[in-house]
């Protein structure tokens, strides 16, 4: 049963050339990449763009994949560096947030009392590597093992980062509870 | 897979995670798979240079010695060959060129006649100026050997390859690498045990499959990760004897791991995710790639972000074949410096 095979035995054959074992992979992470594109670029558009190239480039790149490591780990770290580059040719003429009211968007977005949109404006408010952390723990449901898999650093460094990054976050959104 | 709990410390931690709770989570567009697999060419090599026996889960699953097997061992036999490739150019030179690189070189230095000045480019980055304008860069470009590197299709794969990236930048940062590579290429006991197994094809065999012995690959890691150990020395002396059988290969690989420079590289985490790329492992046999890697300027040039950039735009190339004609012009390296200026402006803060 394709759908139900790991990650790695899919990887392999694809390198064996099967191109149709990519289909279950892209299946099976489009959900979690494309939200965790979307909560770093706040655009759906560009976050389609960014999740669909960085699985076309994940497979172009196969080979340089290492087993030891998730599947999942390395396919989002591409889709973080292309979501990176893609904010970052757009910075100068473009606004982050473009799916979204200018600021005051959190202001706005709680007038219309619209939670969901408030925690994007709020997201993209914080630093790149804030945001990160909380789409990794919270749209990608990594464990914190996984987290410090991801970026390369502590399980216990991701804690404390983490914890500070929703500190930050819930002060972006302190009008909230203001109402 | 979430294994722990996520608890609030203070009410600002608790705002936040009440409104991370009720975040909307997106559906994909319907066509998003198939969009993805309508740009996936079916006869793309994916294997590239790999066994395919490596990515086999089977393989991945397969233990020794209580651990779990790693891809360590093939990287580190492949690390042996590359190094022992850079080490062989590094002594011998470039390979012989054949009849016709007259005109070639011919082509170098009327390129070089026409070497660009800084007045020739307007360059908004003053980073980019440096390095396309540098003593470096034109000593890179005007070398028909290394332009050929810088023009291959290998060179510009590895170069967009964030692994490779990687190890430049941390060669760039850290003069470690650098002096790990020079200190192999240059350790005498290094390139006899290469001219060896040039000349014994056997030998060869036998070593890459002492990299597949447990023992030795435990002893290695022992010995690359604690250099100054000598309990993990003679483990690994003990291991070599156990493994080879060859004699005269079992008494060069022994002084050739005695080099620090040797064992250090084979240990470098970014060397090992670098020659994970079928493309930066077939440029370690460039000697002119190698000595990118121990001119400091050199090294610093490429490292460059902007560099990069410019290879990933094509427009380092369209640069390079300007300067392969003899006739590079401003427009040329300009149209690199633009590609990188692309990258630059969104880089400013």
């Amino acid at each position: 049963m394709v759908d139900g095979d790991p990650d790695e035995a899919l990887v392999a054959r694809c390198l064996r050339g099967e191109v149709e074992a990519f289909e279950p992979l892209v299946v099976r992470y489009q959900r979690v990449l494309y939200n965790a594109a979307y909560r770093l670029l706040g655009n759906r558009e560009d976050a389609r763009d960014v999740a669909q190239g960085a699985l076309v480039k994940a497979y172009e790149k196969l080979s340089s994949f290492d087993p030891r490591y998730r599947f999942f780990s390395w396919i989002y770290r591409i889709v973080v560096n292309e979501a990176l580059n893609t904010r970052s040719r757009r910075r100068p003429a473009a606004p982050l947030v473009a799916e979204l009211p200018s600021l005051g968007s959190v202001e706005d977005a709680l007038a219309s009392r619209e939670r969901k949109d408030c925690v994007q404006a709020a997201l993209l408010q914080l630093s790149a590597e804030d945001r990160e952390l909380i789409v990794l723990r919270h749209f990608a449901e990594l464990s914190y093992a996984e987290i410090g898999e991801t970026l390369g650093v502590a399980e216990k460094t991701v804690k404390s980062r983490l914890h500070e990054a929703r500190q930050r976050l819930g002060r972006v959104l302190e009008p909230e509870s203001l109402q | 897979m979430k294994d722990e709990r996520d608890v609030a410390q203070d009410p600002d931690e608790a705002r936040a995670l009440r409104a991370l709770d009720e975040a909307e989570r997106l559906t994909p567009p319907a066509d998003f798979v198939s969009g993805v697999m309508r740009q996936l060419s079916p006869k793309s090599n994916v294997l590239g240079d790999r066994n395919p026996e490596f990515w086999s889960p089977d393989r991945r699953r397969q233990s020794s010695g209580g651990g779990t097997m790693s891809s360590r061992k093939v990287l580190l036999g492949i690390a042996a060959v590359a190094v022992l490739a850079i080490a062989y150019f590094a002594v011998t030179g470039f390979p012989p060129t054949g009849p016709g690189s007259e005109a070639t070189i011919g082509a170098a230095k009327r390129y070089q006649s026409e070497q660009i000045s800084s007045k020739d480019v307007v360059l908004q980055k003053p980073e980019v100026q440096r390095v396309l304008q540098s003593d470096s860069f034109h000593k890179l470009v005007s070398n028909p050997q290394t332009r050929a590197l810088l023009a291959s299709k290998e060179f510009q794969k590895a170069m967009r390859a964030g692994e490779v990236q990687a190890l430049i930048q941390e060669a760039a940062d850290s003069a470690d690498l650098v002096q790990q590579l020079d200190g192999a290429a240059g350790d005498k006991a290094v390139n006899e045990l290469w001219s060896y197994l040039e000349t014994h094809s056997d030998a060869a065999a036998e070593l890459d499959a002492a990299f597949d012995n447990a023992a030795f690959e435990k002893a290695l890691d022992a010995a690359t990760e604690k250099a100054a150990d000598a309990s993990a020395s003679k483990a690994l002396d003990s291991a070599i004897k156990d493994a080879i059988q060859d004699a005269g290969l079992e008494k060069l690989l022994l002084a050739a791991v005695d080099d620090a420079s040797f064992a250090g590289l084979l240990g470098n985490e970014a060397f090992q995710a670098a020659l994970e790329n079928p493309a930066f492992v077939a440029l370690m046999a460039e000697a002119s790639f190698a000595e990118a890697f121990s001119d400091e300027a050199l090294l610093e040039a490429i490292s460059d972000p902007a560099f990069f950039e410019a290879v990933e735009a094509g427009a380092l190339e369209a640069a390079i074949e300007q300067a392969a004609s003899g006739a590079a012009s401003g427009a040329a390296v300009e149209k690199a410096t633009d590609a990188a200026q692309g990258k630059d402006g969104a880089q400013e803060k």
